[in-house]
């Protein structure tokens, strides 16, 4: 099989008994053996486990019995996913002293009960506080596009595992856009379900007010493959909804002629470059889209986000903030403490805002079925550069990566990233935004988008090897 | 904020360096608040539910 080969293509193949899970996930090591070190995606290879779970596999295969829908589908997690035997580092060196976990995180578990075949674990962030996976630890992840420029992050080991063909899916999570940020520099699919809707329990916390999980792909339809397979109640998580099954696969190929779609204007064209509004431009104009809906008060919920994350992050790690500061990335460390100084009396005002964003951002969704927003401000800056010139101004990255994220997942709302092809040389994405609990109008958008050829991903060209 | 006086409400200990940091960050998350405290109504509900 390619090592581009959809998560469908190769469960079918595998279902078949055309080619052994065995036989796809040597391929895959083999892969990572040899290229695995230029981009620097894993902090862990777990390779004599994922070779038993394709033994297992085909076994189920030969045996005549369902191996899965997802059957020796490669995949990895971000790791602050618990996997079992392997210590949640969650992008710190504090956690590495920590116990390995007794088991795995429940998507984790439901992705390789479905028969996919767990690779390794994910480079990220320091405890998911930032845009570029710029680890100080364990090293940046490069961006397989451009190996001189940044994955995005949080999650960007799991953008860059997809999108070098390592995995063809992967697990990662987003509190401020740490998964629709490293889609949009890495060119792939993520999705940012509901608050709510996938249990977060086995994963390391940051901010328990905004923290969301959810999968990467190369293609709508294997991110609605994995998102199938990630839904369900929790009964052991409280923050999990209890809402009913609602088929992602179902909605592919679907007509979008009947949604209401608008492209949201004032914050969200801001500051933006000329190849981020591009991509919105052309996704809206497949998708017949009003122009210029205002989503009102979206800076200020941006700087909600922004206060909240600081508050609860800070608070999170205090007591290792006193023991251990020479322990954190400095300028994790520096934001955490920050976060933590602020007076309490910061959360009744962003707690009313939210509630009033919420209320705004709902009136919105009787008039439009999706919204359509820039994912990033810019395409991939350069490792190592924390200012990127934004319309002739120089702005900070880490601050400003997140610009048109935060006051969408401040409240919730679900939102695909997808890569649009605008023919430039490096990926840019949108967000496709519904409303709460609408993922599955958000496939069916995804999806047109796909068919109509303006979505989709390109495959990295061939770069230099990378002096490290 | 002073940050000695949010280091030592906190029982934390900065270096030079990262006092300076924390300065910046706290300018920063000053300016944010502004903007939440004037978007924010007054009064009503704080309960987030979707």
């Amino acid at each position: 099989m390619s090592r581009f080969a959809s998560a469908a293509a190769t469960a079918l193949a595998v279902r078949s008994g055309r080619i052994s899970a065995v036989k796809v996930t040597e391929d895959v090591l083999d892969h990572i053996g040899r290229e695995g070190g230029r981009i620097n995606a894993f902090t862990a290879i777990l390779a004599d486990d994922a070779l038993a779970q394709a033994r297992a596999v085909d076994a189920a295969v030969r045996a005549g019995q369902d191996p899965g829908v997802l059957a020796g589908v490669p995949f990895a997690a971000k790791n602050l996913f618990d996997i079992q035997g392997l210590t949640t580092l969650a992008g710190s060196i504090i956690e590495a002293d920590k116990p390995a976990a007794d088991d795995d995180a429940p998507l984790v578990a439901r992705l390789k009960g479905a028969g996919a075949v767990l690779i390794g674990a994910l480079n990220m962030d320091e405890y998911a506080y930032g845009f570029t996976t710029e680890n100080s630890h364990y090293g940046p992840t490069y961006n397989p596009h451009d190996v001189a420029r940044v994955s995005g992050g949080s999650s960007g080991g799991s953008a860059a595992a997809v999108a070098a063909g390592f995995t063809a899916l992967s697990l990662g999570s987003d509190t401020n856009g740490s998964i629709r940020v490293p889609a949009s520099f890495c060119g792939v699919y993520g999705l940012k379900p509901t608050f709510g809707r996938l249990t977060r329990r086995g994963t390391y916390p940051f901010v328990h007010s905004l923290d969301h999980v959810g999968p990467f792909a190369r293609s709508a339809a294997d991110l609605a493959l994995a998102y199938d397979v990630c839904q369900g109640p929790d009964p052991l998580e409280p923050n999990c909804a209890d809402q009913p099954f609602a088929s992602a696969v179902a909605e592919l190929g679907k007509p979008a002629s009947d949604l209401r779609v608008g492209v949201l204007g004032g914050w969200f064209e801001r500051g933006a470059s000329a190849e981020s509004l591009l991509a919105v431009d052309l996704a809206g104009e497949a998708l017949r889209a009003t122009r210029g809906v205002i989503l009102k008060d979206a800076e200020a919920a941006r700087a909600a986000a922004f206060c909240l994350t600081g508050f609860e992050g800070g608070q999170l790690h205090l007591d290792d903030l006193r023991r251990r500061p020479g322990d954190f990335d400095p300028a994790t460390r520096d934001r955490l403490i920050a976060g933590a100084m602020q007076g309490p009396d910061i959360l009744a005002a962003v707690r009313r805002l939210r509630a009033a964003y919420l209320a705004q951002a709902r009136a919105l969704f009787e008039q439009f079925d999706v919204l359509i927003a820039p994912a990033t401000p810019f395409s991939a800056p350069p490792i190592g550069e924390p200012m990127i010139e934004l319309a002739g101004k120089p702005v900070l990255v880490r601050a400003n990566a997140g610009l048109y994220t935060q006051p969408i997942s401040f409240i919730g709302l679900p939102v695909i990233a997808a890569p649009v092809k605008t023919g430039a040389r490096l990926p840019i994405g949108v967000q496709l935004i519904a409303a709460p609990w609408a993922e599955q109008t958000l496939f069916r958008a995804a999806s047109f988008l796909e068919r109509e050829g303006v979505i989709g991903v390109t495959d990295p060209v061939s770069q230099p090897e990378l002096i490290h | 904020m002073d940050p000695d006086a949010g280091a030592r409400t906190l029982d934390l200990v900065l270096s030079p360096d990262s006092r300076e940091e924390v300065a910046k960050n706290l300018a920063l998350l000053d300016s944010m608040a502004m903007l939440v405290k004037a978007a924010a109504p007054a009064e009503g509900s704080e309960v987030f539910v979707l």
